[in-house]
């Protein structure tokens, strides 16, 4: 039982610690926003549309149908991610995925472990969006951002 | 007793260990490993539910601008009221406070939660934004949602692991236990009866009862492993108490009977006699037709004596042609008619090689407690008895206090000579024979002295027939031999070269290696062949001729000289000596000694010394004990002579002064 909760305890407030730390530690307040390719000409998209693309839901733009790719390098923004975009748990997000691909045959959205390798398929495709933290975005001209989906509070 | 170690390498010790070591892996894995997943499939159960309520409340309060300004209280009093929600707060887009609802928490600041038990107050803080008809954000809703349901049931599920776990363990370990214990108990059977086979107790059949079945193969194997072993002890037991030419109990087996009937003292059990019988003229028919027709006399013999007796009489074989009866709860008086039914059992004829033959028997017997309370004292009597009818010419004589204290004195000697041999109580005596034609020392005839050490010095003829009678003559001559090389060569070595003359038994001719025996003491003591002399008596040579013509040439061609002792006792004749490899005949000293007085004694010395003469042999006169007697072997022209005329036989310090001042030296 004591180390049940030990357990849980790190795993809580391992990653409590994590946001709470970009919070205190970072002068400028932690914005997460979607981005996608500077080339990217389309038509920006809602919150609702932003929740559906990465629910797996066809998002057209004319006859383009936009792709997303999750971000799963960073725990911390994953987690904002999950809760201000897509309003379920890791677990529950994973398995409607999932279920959605079997159901529809349809391809699952596709995940990045890495942040470089996420970029390059952002650069890749113009019609391609995903989420990540606003000082990942900035500075970097080939990447531009569509929507804050999430700013911390100060 | 059971040390720690020997716990720890008991096979349930170990098979409890490997078990409890097992669980202890195994359930600590299923523990966290169940705990975890129950706990993980809670928290995202809770972090669904309450993402989905605070974004489905928002979003069923957008839509109208001003709705935010007329939030429908009623509705999120009835989240709070029958929901998880600890508390609702309504803000607009500067963060006033429109409405609230609920225990709000008194934090100056509000930090969302995005993991489930974020912060120490059990409340899950999550921010939803609010939206007009036009999509643009005219406020947010703050929600706590209650973490302490959820923290419960995984503390639960913790719990109920912890409980499975236990009672699996449990039964595990009780399980474990029982078969453990199913498992060893018969292995420990097992080894109890091992251990009762290793120690000799056979009888005892090996049963366990197991469902196991390498354990019921290894049972079985030792169940016919102790078979095997309960027959080859019956079959040694009966090889080493029973004779096995006649299959009759051995003298072990008598002792045995003798002494457990002894034993028994009830009144009813208290008399009992034993049997000692001998036969008679067995010698001549195993001389005469040979071993295995004496060997078949000699079980057909077994054979009748057993009919003749009753069933609760013992009879045994303890060695060549002698039987021992016991005869149990029997007085004295009884015994006579069982032993009439031996000596007719014994007076019947058997059939060899087509002759009748008769054999007859000496018996003799003793009784206890009368005669003996004890199975050496009872045989000993007996035989005494039997040794007495044998002499007597009777068939049968009861053994009786006053017998000849000689016979007593025999079977005694018998039994000391042994030892006497192993303790050195012997001794050698040395008399010298004289060249009568040249005046001086021929050689010496060593003489066997016994010195016991409670009888005093032993006669001869008493001990030596005793050795013959027990088996023990090889063992005596060989001690004289030894002695009688090992003095011979010390003369030599002195410079005195004197024969040693030493007298063998009949038997000593028959064994084997005797030969060799005597090789190896001359070669050992460095002794020239020609200063031993060995002397043998007719009665030896004629027994088996061939034998002992084959022995005494192959001697007699190493330089060794051999003498006829007691020569005219005996039946032979000159002629046939005169086929044997012999250089020395000795005239038995009892015609020696009445040659001066007796004409016919005289004409036989007389007869020998010439005829040995002419057979180019030469003659010792044993028994000269006068001067008179000298004087007619020196006119019959007899070579040598020895007797108490010359000298005593003496001790070797007595000889080596009579040495120094004899005038034959």
């Amino acid at each position: 039982m004591v180390i049940k909760r030990l357990n849980h305890i790190i795993y809580s407030w391992g990653t409590a610690l994590l946001i709470s730390l970009m919070m205190v530690f970072t002068i400028q307040a932690k914005e997460l926003v979607l981005v996608g390719s500077t080339a990217a000409d389309f038509k920006p998209l809602s919150l609702f549309e932003t929740r559906k693309i990465f629910l797996g839901y066809q998002v057209k733009r004319g006859d383009i149908t936009l792709t997303a790719i999750r971000n799963i390098n960073d725990e911390a923004s994953y987690q904002i991610f999950l809760q201000k975009v897509v309003h379920l748990s890791a677990r529950n997000y994973e398995r409607r995925l999932m279920s959605k691909t079997f159901r529809t045959g349809t391809a699952t959205v596709q995940a990045s472990e890495s942040l470089t390798t996420l970029k390059k398929q952002l650069y890749s495709n113009k019609y391609s969006v995903s989420v990540m933290w606003l000082k990942d975005v900035e500075l970097n001209d080939k990447l531009k951002v569509i929507q804050v989906l999430w700013k911390e509070s100060t | 007793m059971i040390t720690p170690l020997s716990f720890l390498s008991r096979l349930t010790t170990r098979m409890m260990i490997i078990v409890i070591v097992m669980h202890a892996v195994f359930l600590n894995v299923l523990y966290f490993g169940l705990g975890a997943v129950v706990e993980k499939g809670y928290q995202s159960q809770f972090v669904d539910y309450v993402r989905a309520d605070a974004f489905n409340f928002a979003a069923n309060i957008s839509g109208h601008s001003n709705l935010v300004n007329h939030i429908n209280v009623r509705a999120i009093e009835e989240a709070v009221l029958t929901g998880r929600t600890v508390y609702l707060k309504v803000l607009d887009t500067d963060r006033t406070t429109i409405e609230e609802i609920g225990d709000l928490t008194n934090n100056d600041r509000f930090i969302e939660d995005f993991v489930f038990g974020h912060g120490d107050d059990n409340i899950y803080h999550i921010v939803a934004s609010i939206y007009d008809a036009d999509g643009q954000n005219i406020g947010s809703i703050e929600v706590g949602y209650d973490e302490t349901d959820t923290q419960l049931q995984i503390d639960l599920a913790y719990q109920r692991c912890l409980i499975f776990a236990a009672i699996y363990a449990l039964i595990a370990f009780i399980f474990s236990s029982y078969f453990g214990q199913q498992m060893t108990r018969p292995i420990e059977s097992l080894l109890k009866l091992t251990s009762k086979i290793a120690h000799g107790q056979y009888q005892t059949k090996v049963t366990v009862k197991t469902k196991v079945t390498e354990i019921d193969r290894l049972a079985r194997s030792i169940e016919f492993m102790r078979a095997e072993l309960v027959t080859q002890s019956d079959s040694m037991e009966h090889l080493a108490l029973h004779d096995s030419l006649t299959g009759l109990p051995n003298r072990v087996l008598l002792e045995d009977r003798v002494n457990q009937t002894i034993n028994c003292r009830s009144s009813s059990h208290a008399e009992c006699v034993l049997v000692v019988l001998d036969l008679n003229h067995f010698k001549e028919i195993n001389d005469s037709f040979g071993h295995v027709i004496g060997d078949s006399v000699l079980k057909k013999t077994a054979s009748n004596l057993v009919s003749a007796l009753r069933a609760s009489d013992t009879i045994a074989r303890l060695g060549g042609d002698e039987f021992a009866v016991l005869l149990p709860e029997t007085p004295i008086d009884s015994a006579i008619p069982v032993i009439e039914n031996l000596t007719a059992a014994l007076s019947e004829s058997f059939i060899c090689e087509g002759h009748s033959v008769v054999l007859g028997a000496s018996i003799g017997f003793a009784s206890f407690p009368e005669h003996g309370t004890s199975y050496q004292e009872l045989l000993q009597k007996a035989d005494v008895a039997m040794y007495v009818a044998k002499r007597a010419g009777m068939t049968s004589q009861i053994y009786q206090p006053h017998f000849d204290q000689d016979a007593l004195l025999r079977l005694t000697l018998m039994s000391e000579l042994k030892i006497a041999i192993e303790e050195d109580q012997l001794f050698a005596a040395f008399q010298p024979k004289i060249n009568l034609q040249e005046d001086r020392v021929s050689g010496v005839e060593l003489l066997v002295r016994w010195m016991h050490p409670q009888r005093g010095i032993v006669p001869p003829d008493d001990f030596i027939s005793a050795a013959e009678r027990g088996g023990l003559i090889s063992q005596l001559t060989q001690w004289v031999l030894r002695a009688g090389i090992k003095q011979a060569a010390a003369w030599h070595q002195d410079g005195r070269d004197i024969p040693v003359a030493i007298n063998l038994s009949p038997k000593n001719l028959i064994e084997d290696g005797f030969q060799q025996s005597i090789l190896s003491l001359l070669e050992e003591y460095s002794l020239p062949a020609h200063l031993l002399e060995l002397e043998i008596t007719e009665s030896s040579v004629f027994a088996d001729p061939l034998g002992a013509q084959e022995i005494l040439e192959s001697l007699h061609a190493t330089g060794i000289k051999i003498a006829i002792d007691d020569f005219g006792t005996g039946y032979s004749s000159l002629v046939q000596l005169r086929k044997m490899p012999i250089s020395i005949i000795k005239i038995d000293r009892g015609f020696v000694m009445n040659m001066a007085t007796n004409d016919d004694d005289a004409a036989i010395v007389d007869a020998t010394i010439y005829m040995a003469h002419m057979l180019g042999l030469k003659v010792i006169a044993e028994g000269l004990e006068d001067q008179q007697s000298l004087e007619i072997l020196q006119q019959l022209n007899c070579d040598i002579a020895q007797g108490y005329f010359f000298a005593r036989p003496m001790n070797i310090s007595d000889f080596e002064q009579w040495w120094l001042s004899s005038s034959y030296t």
